[in-house]
């Protein structure tokens, strides 16, 4: 019998959180396999406007291209669709994007 | 829960009129905010012994301990174009109503961006709102007498919220009417301060109604969502 030596995608998760004063708080959990994300979570005590679009955002990065153009580009696609009271929209591009690199970086 | 956001629907519809509504929470509970994480927001063990439920709302915010018997909330389901555009403000405009209810009950309260009503710089009122394309649903507290001791048990905030308020217990930053008059208020003048309240925050004169069939029945449907495990752990 001949053995193969097969290598299987690790699972790597990074979270980012922030929290300004006077505003509220915001986490962002970001999973990668091998190429691919596969999980993107945003929580917090924040506000969204309409709040099915965050929902969206989610589902969306699922399955992206773990590279930061594509994520980028998605993103621009909810800026000034999606309102933020409590955050800001800026803030949760940067966490995305931070945890984006810090994947791709381990 | 299930009935504010039945009344939101219908009102979207065209189907009700401008809403208040007062109610108490039996047995006591939580309501964590739409897009919380329900690790980070309760602490599941101290509600499970405790035999307290929680529900994840439809609107966004923080998780809030609503006291059986020291606290009531309220739902402002209206037009949307009866109010500021921007959320901030419609905030402070629903508020007025929380405010002025305090002024009757003999205490002075303001507003706090983005959506906490203080006292002595202390939380006594928090609101959330969700807004669909022609109407809005402002939900919040008042904490007349809530167990504030219980509330920091069963609420988490998370580590770095504590540090930016600086204080390391969420009850040293809230309040209730009770423990800034010296003396609790009944629940039903707490219920007239709010009635009065609203009717001089919002300028409108409010007419008592029994719930309709429709309301009801639509909220009945909801009720299922409500009580799955999927919505309340969805984060």
């Amino acid at each position: 019998m001949e053995l193969h030596e097969v290598t299987v995608p690790m699972s790597i998760k990074v979270s980012k959180q922030l929290k300004r004063p006077g505003g509220k708080y915001l986490k962002v959990e970001l999973e990668v396999i091998g190429d691919r994300i596969v999980k993107l979570k945003i929580s917090g005590d924040f506000f969204a406007y309409p709040s099915h679009l965050l929902d969206m955002l989610e589902k969306e990065a699922a399955g992206l291209r773990a590279e930061k153009e594509g994520v980028e580009r998605l993103l621009e696609t909810y800026k000034g669709r999606l309102e933020l009271v409590g955050v800001r929209f800026e803030d949760l591009k940067r966490l995305i994007l931070e945890a984006l690199e810090e994947t791709i970086s381990m | 829960m299930a009935l504010d956001e039945a009344m939101l629907l219908l009102k979207e519809e065209g189907k009700i009129p401008d809403t208040l509504r007062l109610y108490v929470f039996k047995p006591s509970a939580v309501s964590i905010g739409y897009f919380q994480k329900v690790e980070e927001s309760v602490n599941l063990e101290m509600l499970d012994s405790m035999g307290i439920p929680f529900v994840r709302r439809v609107t966004g915010g923080g998780s809030v301990y609503h006291d059986e018997n020291g606290e009531v909330t309220y739902s402002v389901i209206a037009d949307l174009s009866e109010f500021p555009k921007d959320a901030i403000e419609s905030y402070k405009a629903i508020c007025k109503g929380i405010i002025y209810a305090l002024a009757e009950l003999g205490l002075e309260a303001s507003f706090i961006p983005i959506n906490d009503v203080v006292v002595n710089g202390r939380k006594i009122s928090g609101s959330a709102q969700l807004r669909k394309a022609r109407s809005l649903l402002q939900h919040g507290t008042l904490l007349y007498d809530t167990d504030l001791e219980l509330l920091s048990k069963v609420l988490k905030a998370p580590s770095l919220k504590l540090k930016s308020h600086a204080v390391s217990f969420i009850h040293e930053r809230v309040t209730t009417v009770s423990r800034e008059l010296g003396e609790p208020p009944s629940k039903e003048e707490v219920i007239a301060a709010l009635i009065k309240g609203f009717e001089m925050g919002l300028g409108v004169k409010l007419k008592e109604e029994r719930l309709t069939e429709e309301e009801r029945g639509l909220a009945l449907k909801l009720l299922k969502k409500y009580r799955s495990r999927e919505w309340n752990f969805m984060r």
